[in-house]
């Protein structure tokens, strides 16, 4: 623990003045100096990841004839990094709400005049030529030269809407499972509870990659290899422990005085769930919903293989097969692709950040 | 608003007449569109084939040939009077090489979803046999002389598989190591030896390790990066190296896989010193393949070894190489695989692209006569010239377009000489371990000696029948 | 939280009711149970099973033998340069990314405001939120071995090279671990900040006042109160980088050879690229083993009473 406080110094010059004001002064430019240099070290950490994305999007909606323009990347970058500087200064330096007000509307102008003067004339739609054409990579090839026949992608929408059935479908699935299973465990009582929530604990942290094997054998003696049904259920399957600890972590803070009065007043076991506890955990649903379509919607893993005929593309492997044939030849195709698979992820991930630093790891020590 | 039964009644009965004509339409479309489906059930019966085709730049017309057969199969039943029609779906695989392309399909075949014809490179032909998927065609080759008479007798060798032919050859080619003369010149070499290249590797004066030199040479004197430069997946080409050092694969005896640990060790050296003298990239396995290209065609590379149809695929259209025989060869050329050393014996190779029927199909005979109408003689030369590949038939060479397409001509030289990948049904899996062993070489690894080890291990512990020398 | 009312015993006699509670437990819980059973017990079981056998690409089975665990204790030279590499990825990843860089990362963002702070962490969550392909894809891009790679794009002029910089050939071990470092960070950067900010404000005012400086209040302050968290981030994390390919698989395939193939990638390449299905299931099972282990070690860091708090009622 920390040493005793000593009083030696302030007895031996207890005839000085303090000099409180220079003390003050140093106290606040150590601070300044210590929240500049955790700044300076965030910033060049976070670096490496903040400009890849910032070049996919830039990518996206500048490249011309296949070839990334680094350019308009660092005019972007140079036009952006000042105005986030000046936004946070701001932000920092205002006096009053209406200053900081006047002060962001100034900077955002200032901003969106010179990105518009500097980086507007090089901004196009082209790179997302593979949301109307199909067999857009015989389109961008034969802008480098003829050749007779690329690969012959499936439509985008085709791919993504396989993507969207697979996440959605898992998703549904997994929330009503799991809010079943967890409820009957959070308020039943039944000789098997407390085995079963162990195995629970168990089945959570087990690795499900290892079991890819049998699990590509089982399916095919099923018969439900080669399908997305097939895909669907082990997603499913594996994502259920998780869902069902998270989902009965929210039905135990569910105070119980609710359900007894809808009890009391004649509803049965199943009405009460259904009408009175299940609106209570919605915040748990939405939680659990948000990470199982997150993870559907990027799951590459087991699409890849399971789906052998490749007649169901997925959006992960439209992604993995338009960078293996298109890159080389045009990087704009390739970002642009990789912006529209992003965006519904990104969103999701920005309407779910509250619940992700919120949310209880289903009862850790400490 | 909310209808319950009465009202639902009450309407009808108020609205009778409408109930009524709506009632009696329905019942005639239905009846006639009946009609109408069974009647041209009756006169015609169509047998779907789906054709499995491998998505390959280099060989669009492969899947659209059989289409186009499918025509030419139906005006002939017309004729007949047979009420069958054939209709060819076809099915592309976005598999990056031939190799990956036929690992799939055996997996598709294994859960019971394979298609009824497939496109496939010659030497996994026999995999496919040995587990029962693909079709014995003897009897059905016999029986249509018109078809499959004229085919080059020589081809017929890369579809045999234990006593049987179980493919139908669609093209050949073949590979080479094309230099790039500017490179040369500019390196101090002068015309004389640059033109008689060729010539020396025939007559095998010109060694493996000579092209070595050359291209150290090359990547020294000039600005260009690279000194030779193959292809970065599985396939055939690296294989004429090791055709060069004596490895033949196949126990002549048994037909079994045979490895013979010094020549493949041999073999790997070359690979091993080429990357040693900064002549190989040491990542040429990582590379893209347009990016190979582009260094080599760009005049960033001195040599390329790979195969004649890249220039009607790639180096004529994408990078405006010369058309003509003359401009052509002022520039650029190509040699034979050479020698291990002086004296030996150099090769090329030749790496056909077979149809197959699969076993599984519902008339057998209706598909062996679709691909027979596939390789007439003109639709095969339109594959051939677009592309640069060589003919299946004696009768393509009089064909004019055939004789204005120069490579053909020129690269028939090298069939004098060509070999085959061996048929054995486990050639793939073992090119596919040779493959990794090259990576392993020229990331460097595993020495040349070492990956010659591993190849032997690894072949006998995955593979079946190996024999090790 | 409002006063749980247990309602210890329960009215077992009348039979409409045990009809209905066993209705109940199969509606509720059946499914579950069901899927549960259907994909984690019998894919083990079926592992067992054909990790005895002779299993490969054809999909049939002709003989059981134990051909496969031979290969894995004698035949296979690959096998300890794989093991070692799993165990140096692991556990480099681990101390490097996931436990020491998540702790600093939630250290310094917690020092900042909160705007601020959440701003950085949501950066460093966001490789974890993207596709998998698409991040790869991003990391395929920076290490790109010509001039407009990212990486080379910065470091070329900077430290003055002549050839541009080739990750994958002359560093792939490192280059597998720090992608999979940076999304291994960012969830010891969650829970680490959930911790930290369970901490009560008051022992670091009163701390400051003792005299602490920023070091001392971390090393006597903050990190005791981590304990729990950094052993529980310490388990999960090891399970999951032991058994997880996806990122290397796309990435680097395995790697220059062998070289990135870590313990679950080589079960899969033997299992799928070669398809030695047997062989894969028989190396397999020693990772089926050694995550429930693991598993069941983890038991130990949860709060198994009020995991299996007695339910609140039991009531029909």
């Amino acid at each position: 623990m920390a040493a005793p406080l000593t009083f030696t110094r302030i007895h031996s010059k207890r005839t000085a003045p303090v000099d409180w004001d220079r003390m003050a002064a140093r106290a606040r430019s150590l601070r300044r100096s210590k929240a500049a240099a955790l700044y300076a070290f965030l910033i060049s950490v976070s670096l490496p990841i903040i400009l890849p994305y910032f070049w996919l999007v830039t990518i996206a909606f500048s490249a011309r004839a296949g070839v990334a323009d680094t350019l308009v990347l660092w005019r972007s970058v140079a036009v952006l990094a000042p105005a986030v500087i000046a936004f946070w200064l701001a932000a920092v330096l205002a006096r009053s709400r209406r200053q900081l007000r006047l002060e962001l509307t100034a900077i955002a102008l200032v901003a969106t005049t010179a990105f518009a003067w500097l980086v507007g004339p090089d901004l196009h739609l082209r790179n997302f030529i593979f949301l109307v054409e199909p067999d857009f990579a015989s389109v961008v090839r034969s802008r480098v030269g003829a050749v007779h026949g690329a690969i012959q992608f499936p439509s985008v929408w085709r791919a993504f809407s396989n993507s969207l059935l697979i996440a959605g479908s898992q998703t549904l699935v997994v929330l009503t499972v799991a809010s079943l299973a967890a409820y009957y465990l959070s308020r039943f009582q039944f000789p098997a509870r407390a085995a079963m929530l162990r195995s629970l604990l168990v089945l959570h942290a087990f690795p499900v990659l290892t079991l890819i094997v049998p699990m590509f054998l089982m399916l095919y003696w099923i018969g439900l290899l080669d399908t997305l049904f097939g895909v669907i259920l082990v997603l499913v399957a594996f994502e259920l422990p998780f869902a069902i600890f998270i989902m009965k972590g929210f039905f135990d803070a569910v105070p119980w005085d609710i359900e007894m009065s809808a009890l009391t007043d004649g509803a049965s076991r199943r009405q009460a769930f259904l009408r009175v506890v299940l609106p209570q955990v919605r915040n748990g649903l939405l939680a659990v919903a948000v990470f199982t379509f997150i993870r559907g919607w990027e799951e590459y893993i087991f699409v890849f293989t399971f789906l052998i005929r490749n007649t169901n593309w997925t959006m992960s492997l439209y992604m993995y097969y338009v960078r293996d044939d298109v890159m080389g030849v045009d990087y704009g195709v390739v970002s642009a692709v990789g912006v529209f698979y992003l965006v519904p992820s990104l969103i999701l991930y920005l309407a779910a950040q509250r619940y992700l630093m919120q949310m209880s790891i289903g009862g850790v020590k400490g | 608003m909310v209808l319950n039964l009465s009202e639902i009644r009450e309407a009808m009965m108020r609205h009778w007449k409408t109930t009524a004509a709506t009632l009696l339409i329905a019942a005639l479309a239905g009846g006639s569109s009946a009609f109408f489906a069974s009647a041209a059930v009756l006169a015609q019966n169509t047998v779907k084939f789906e054709l499995w085709s491998r998505q390959d730049p280099s060989g669009p017309l492969r899947p659209a040939n059989v289409v186009k057969a499918a025509d030419r199969l139906n005006k002939d039943l017309a004729a007949e009077g047979s009420g069958k029609r054939v209709e060819v779906a076809v099915h592309e695989s976005p598999a990056p090489g031939f190799d990956d392309d036929a690992l799939q399909l055996l997996k598709v075949f294994g859960i019971g979803q394979g298609p009824d014809l497939f496109i496939a490179a010659h030497e996994w032909i026999c995999a496919f046999q040995q587990e029962g998927f693909a079709l014995k065609l003897d009897d059905y080759i016999a029986k249509y002389p018109q078809y499959f008479g004229t085919i080059f007798p020589s081809l017929w060798q890369s579809v045999k598989c234990s006593g049987g032919i179980y493919g139908i050859p669609q093209d050949a080619e073949a590979r080479m190591f094309f230099y790039n003369k500017k490179l040369l010149r500019e390196a101090g070499y002068d015309d004389a030896f640059i033109e008689a290249m060729p010539a020396r590797t025939l007559s095998d004066e010109l060694t493996m390790d000579d092209v070595i030199n050359i291209a150290k040479r090359v990547i020294s004197k000039t600005k260009a990066q690279y000194g030779i430069l193959h292809r970065p997946n599985k396939g055939p080409d690296y294989i004429m190296a090791f055709q060069s050092y004596g490895n033949s694969f196949i126990d002549p005896g048994t037909g079994k896989l045979l490895l013979e640990r010094d020549k493949l060790a041999a073999a790997f050296g070359w690979f091993e010193r080429g990357v040693k003298q900064g002549v190989i990239p040491a990542n040429n396995t990582a590379m893209e393949f347009d990016a190979l290209r582009k260094a080599f065609y760009t005049g960033n590379a001195a040599f390329w070894m790979y195969g004649i149809w890249d220039l009607g695929t790639y180096a004529f259209p994408t990078f405006g190489l010369p058309k003509d025989e003359a401009g052509f060869f002022a520039d650029w050329g190509w040699i034979a695989g050479p020698a291990a050393k002086k004296g030996g014996q150099a090769g090329s190779l030749t790496h056909p692209i077979i149809y197959a029927v699969a076993t599984r199909v519902a008339d057998r005979e209706l598909a062996v006569r679709l691909l027979g109408h596939a390789s007439d003689a003109d639709l095969n030369t339109d594959h051939a010239v677009t592309t640069t590949h060589l003919g299946i038939k004696s009768e393509q060479l009089k064909d004019p377009r055939y004789a204005d397409a120069w490579p053909l001509a020129r690269a028939t030289e090298l069939l004098k000489i060509t070999k085959f990948l061996p048929n054995n049904p486990q050639f793939g899996d073992l090119n596919g371990i040779i493959y990794t062993a090259l990576q392993g070489v020229e990331t460097g690894r595993l020495s040349g000696q070492q990956a010659a080890d591993f190849v032997i291990d690894e072949a006998t512990s995955s593979l079946k029948d190996v024999i090790v020398k | 939280m409002a006063a749980v009312i247990d309602l210890p015993v329960e009215r077992r006699a009348d039979t409409r009711s045990t009809a209905r509670r066993r209705t109940n437990f199969v509606l509720f819980l059946g499914p579950a149970i069901g899927l549960t059973f259907l994909f984690f017990v019998i894919p083990v079981l079926i592992d067992i099973a054909v990790s005895f056998s002779d299993l490969d690409r054809t999909l049939r089975i002709s003989k059981f033998t134990t051909e496969q665990y031979q290969k894995v204790f004698e035949g296979d030279r690959r096998l300890p340069q794989v093991i070692g590499l799993t165990f140096v990825y692991a556990f480099g990843t681990l101390a490097i990314f996931n436990v020491t860089f998540g702790l600093v990362l939630a250290l310094t963002t917690t020092s900042l405001n909160k705007v601020s702070g959440g701003f950085f962490r949501g950066v460093w969550l966001l490789p974890r939120m993207s596709p998998s392909v698409l991040y790869i894809l991003l990391w395929l891009w920076v290490i790109n071995p010509s001039d407009v790679g990212l990486l080379n794009q910065f470091l070329m002029p900077l430290l003055g090279l002549a050839k541009p910089l080739d990750l994958m050939t002359s560093a792939p071990v490192a280059l597998i671990m720090i992608a999979n470092g940076f999304i291994g960070a960012s969830l010891g950067m969650i829970i680490f900040t959930a911790a930290i900010r369970g901490i009560p404000e008051h022992l670091f005012y009163a701390a400051e006042v003792d005299g602490a400086g920023t070091l001392a209040k971390i090393r006597f302050i903050t990190l005791p109160a981590l304990r729990w968290p950094i052993s529980f981030v310490t388990i999960y994390q090891t399970l999951s980088l032991l058994v997880s390919f996806e990122y290397i698989l796309l990435l680097t395939k395995g790697g220059p050879f062998y070289d990135t193939t870590v313990f679950a990638l080589y079960v899969y390449r033997r299992a799928f690229t070669s398809g030695q299905y047997g062989y894969g299931a028989a190396l397999a099972l020693f990772l089926i083993v050694i995550g429930a282990a693991a598993a069941l070690l983890g038991w130990r860091f949860f709060d198994l009473q009020r995991l299996l708090q007695h339910p609140r009622i039991e009531v029909d």
